[in-house]
């Protein structure tokens, strides 16, 4: 199960977000929130998008698999997700500018 | 290297390999192919789990099939029986993300996540993911 989905994306994204913060808490929060309530046979898995070819979030997304993993936070996969873009479209959907996406 | 051709032949699936089913029931004539071609070629199904689609209204959940038909966000049910059908295993997706919030959720922190936390249980002890859940 895909439990915390593109929060990468949230800053630009949705800023008014509640849960939203610069250290995204409400990742481990809801990864451990998950873990609490479904079953162990359930596989939760952290996934972002937009990562590959971009340097500095792909390093982010490490960085941050490795604090989750140093805190115990469960998380039993982690999602690499990909979109059909170009570079130029891949770095709009990075910044949120939904609006200007060839490929919804 | 440009305009190079690449032909790739899919040979195997002794792995996961899967697809969303977000067209599932929603292709008239042609849904039974669909599902035929989908579980002939896939071995996973993923399924919407967003919580605004499945709880539009709080507490008013879309989960059976009969419900409201949106566009790509066929019911949860309807993906679950049809990985049960074929086999396959199923995933939902996304659980919890910023732009998958009802316009019903609480805009205090604290509040959402009471309201999130109940869906999430909701998700875990209805039927939607029992004995399929991945």
């Amino acid at each position: 199960m895909d439990a915390v989905n593109e929060a990468f994306l949230c800053k630009n994204r949705t800023p008014d977000f509640p849960l939203y913060d610069e250290n995204l808490s409400y990742v481990p929060w809801a990864l451990n929130t998950a873990a609490e309530i479904f079953p162990d046979s359930c596989i939760l898995e952290r996934n972002e998008a937009s990562l590959i070819n971009y340097g500095e979030a792909a390093e982010r997304y490490f960085q941050e698999i490795k604090k989750l993993k140093e805190d115990k936070v469960r998380i039993d996969a982690v999602g690499l997700q990909v979109h059909m873009f170009n570079s130029d479209e891949g770095l709009r959907h990075l910044n949120g500018d939904y609006l200007n996406l060839r490929y919804q | 290297m440009n305009n190079a051709r690449v032909n790739i032949t899919q040979r195997d699936h002794d792995f996961i390999f899967g697809c969303n089913g977000l067209m599932l029931g929603q292709l008239g004539e042609n849904n039974e192919l669909y599902e035929q071609v989908f579980a002939r070629l896939f071995n996973l199904v993923t399924t919407a789990i967003c919580w605004n689609i499945a709880e539009p209204e709080r507490g008013k959940f879309r989960f059976e099939e009969g419900s409201e038909e949106i566009f790509r966000r066929p019911p949860l049910d309807r993906v679950r029986n049809f990985a049960k059908k074929y086999h396959l295993k199923l995933k939902g997706q996304p659980l919890l993300a910023d732009t998958w919030i009802p316009e019903w959720a609480s805009k205090d922190p604290d509040e959402l996540k009471k309201q999130i936390r109940n869906y999430f249980q909701v998700l875990a002890e209805g039927s939607v993911f029992s004995g399929c859940c991945e």
